[in-house]
């Protein structure tokens, strides 16, 4: 290779790095507190005047990866989406100490969040999108002070909100897996490892019982209904990986957060009772992990006897991820209760 | 990583050592009394993290050791540079490393590099943060400072023994780590490309 091609190489290298506009349409922020730098990305719609606000799952999972499945890339057409990694997750900067890793916290970022959106974008109308962790995020945020005024609506999916409750059922669901596949003589001395072992009621608020649970629940069609299935899950591809904002902090972040954010006494559905902001619950009907009769506790727990402004969507084909499962049916229940509202 | 950079170190101070009578006779490189310019390179690369985000570096090199045959040398490197991923952040950085370099007949050189560094990285787009009042505003962020320990193993050419050049061209990986961020040691992968000049050619 001449000295000559050699330098040309590297400058059409260093011309086309970061040129693939398509990863970068739209805005990012980053919000600052307490050690964390957290990223928010924004995508879609913004003359919508409607930011819908991503809370992902975890603790420990991320948004910006979400911004790359066509599920939530649909929507954009519609409204703004608002990716925000929370602290020690995705693509999060910063190095927070763990003492910081607490549910007020978390609802304190998210509550900055909420304003840059409000001061950027000219006071948007925002709702809260939750999953799984996410919801629970949401349910917290909603329920403290008045926050809520600061929202129009929120969609709480398959939400934590109450695992203190909710994962022992979670241990029975297991357990009847279990038994199924023993019935059908698959891997018997495995699943009869994990039925039994589920059948000793664990203590699920300690920590190392929750990750050998996980290890099990993993192993089940918690997540998703048919595991077998394509999903569009959105690639993270090399063209990603080299041309986007994504990095290899999305893959290892929140690995010790999740280690070191016990959340297993969360609790927040007396709380919920003060939640007045219009609510549309989405709900695997065969979710694993959150349950649906945590899916019931959480619609009965949101606003007293009195709220109306609440409905419950029961994915009848799903798991966990309701929203790549049945994507249409998620997608139009989302629009028809944001149109509803904004 | 520590242990590797333990042992990455030693294995060049007993190298040298070892090999302290040869080096002085064959290519006086240790001459009395310190460096010499002979010895020295200045060197600009393409820093590009993961490989795309583009970014350049510029530094030095002295090599001061070199066997009698010519083939392998020992040399110390300090590097000054930057990069810039958009959306995510950019990084200024300095590196200090000690390498290995074989070189063949025909020019071409392997070259092993391994050192500590310091990076600091600032977020690539507007942060807000809450003032004293508690009122959410716009500020000048003051970036994070990192441990940056570095890896590199380049490919390059540096002309022939007959036809000696001062300029040595180079091409290879880099690996370098971010600590603290969020209590791991971060990788980076990066695309480093560039040219030395030798004085001592």
């Amino acid at each position: 290779m001449s000295l000559r091609v050699f330098i040309i190489s590297v400058l059409f290298a260093a011309l086309t790095g970061c040129s693939k506009n398509s990863f970068y349409d739209g805005d990012r922020f980053f919000i600052e507190n307490d050690g964390a730098t957290m990223p928010v990305i924004v995508k879609g719609n913004l003359s919508s005047n409607v930011v819908v606000v991503f809370l992902h799952g975890g603790p420990g999972g991320n948004a910006s990866q979400a911004s790359f499945i066509p599920v939530f890339q649909e929507l954009e057409n519609d409204y703004a989406l608002a990716y925000w990694d929370q602290r020690s997750s995705g693509l999060s900067q910063g190095n927070p100490d763990e003492s910081t890793y607490t549910v007020n916290q978390f609802v304190e970022d998210l509550d900055m969040v909420v304003d840059a959106i409000k001061i950027r974008y000219d006071n948007p109308k925002i709702f809260l999108f939750g999953h799984s962790w996410g919801g629970a995020l949401g349910c917290a945020y909603l329920s403290t002070d008045d926050l809520q005024d600061k929202i129009v609506g929120f969609i709480n999916m398959d939400s934590g909100h109450n695992l203190l409750d909710g994962l022992p059922l979670s241990v029975i669901w297991v357990k009847n897996y279990a038994q199924e596949r023993i019935d059908i003589g698959e891997e018997v001395s495995f699943w009869t490892e994990v039925r039994d072992w589920c059948a000793g009621v664990p203590d699920m608020t300690v920590p190392d019982n929750f990750f050998k649970f996980r290890e099990y629940l993993l192993k089940t069609n918690a997540y998703r209904h048919d595991p077998d299935r394509e999903y569009e899950t959105g690639d993270i591809n090399a063209d990603v990986v080299l041309n986007s904002y994504m990095s290899f902090a999305a893959l290892m972040n929140g690995g010790y957060l999740a280690q070191n954010f016990n959340i297993l006494e969360l609790k927040l559905s007396p709380q919920m009772v003060n939640i007045h902001t219009p609510t549309l619950v989405l709900w695997g009907r065969h979710d694993g992990i959150n349950t649906i009769d945590m899916g019931f506790d959480a619609f009965n727990s949101i606003g007293d006897q009195n709220f109306s402004d609440k409905e419950m969507v029961i994915l009848e084909n799903s798991a966990h991820e309701g929203y790549l499962e049945e994507k249409e049916l998620f997608q139009s229940s989302l629009r028809g209760f944001i149109d509803t509202y904004e | 990583m520590r242990y590797i950079f333990i042992a990455f170190f030693l294995i060049i101070v007993s190298f040298s050592k070892l090999n302290a009578q040869e080096l002085s006779e064959n290519t006086g490189a240790t001459a009395k009394g310190g460096l010499q310019i002979k010895n020295l390179g200045v060197k600009a690369d393409y820093f590009g993290e993961l490989i795309l985000h583009p970014g350049a570096s510029v530094g030095v090199e002295y090599s001061f050791y070199q066997n009698k045959k010519g083939w392998f040398d020992l040399h110390w490197d300090a590097d000054f540079g930057g990069y810039y991923h958009r959306w995510n952040h950019g990084g200024l950085f300095v590196t200090t490393t000690l390498g290995l370099r074989f070189t063949a007949g025909f020019g071409g050189l392997v070259d092993l590099n391994l050192g500590p560094g310091y990076l600091h990285t600032f977020p690539d787009g507007d942060v807000y943060t809450r003032n004293e009042l508690g009122v959410l505003e716009k500020t000048n962020s003051k970036g994070s400072p990192h441990f940056m320990p570095n890896v590199s193993l380049l490919l390059g050419w540096t002309g022939t023994k007959r036809d000696v050049i001062p300029l040595s061209i180079r091409l290879g990986p880099a690996i370098y780590m971010e600590s603290h961020f969020n209590h791991i040691f971060l990788p980076h992968l990066a695309l480093k490309a560039g040219v030395t000049y030798h004085f001592g050619r």
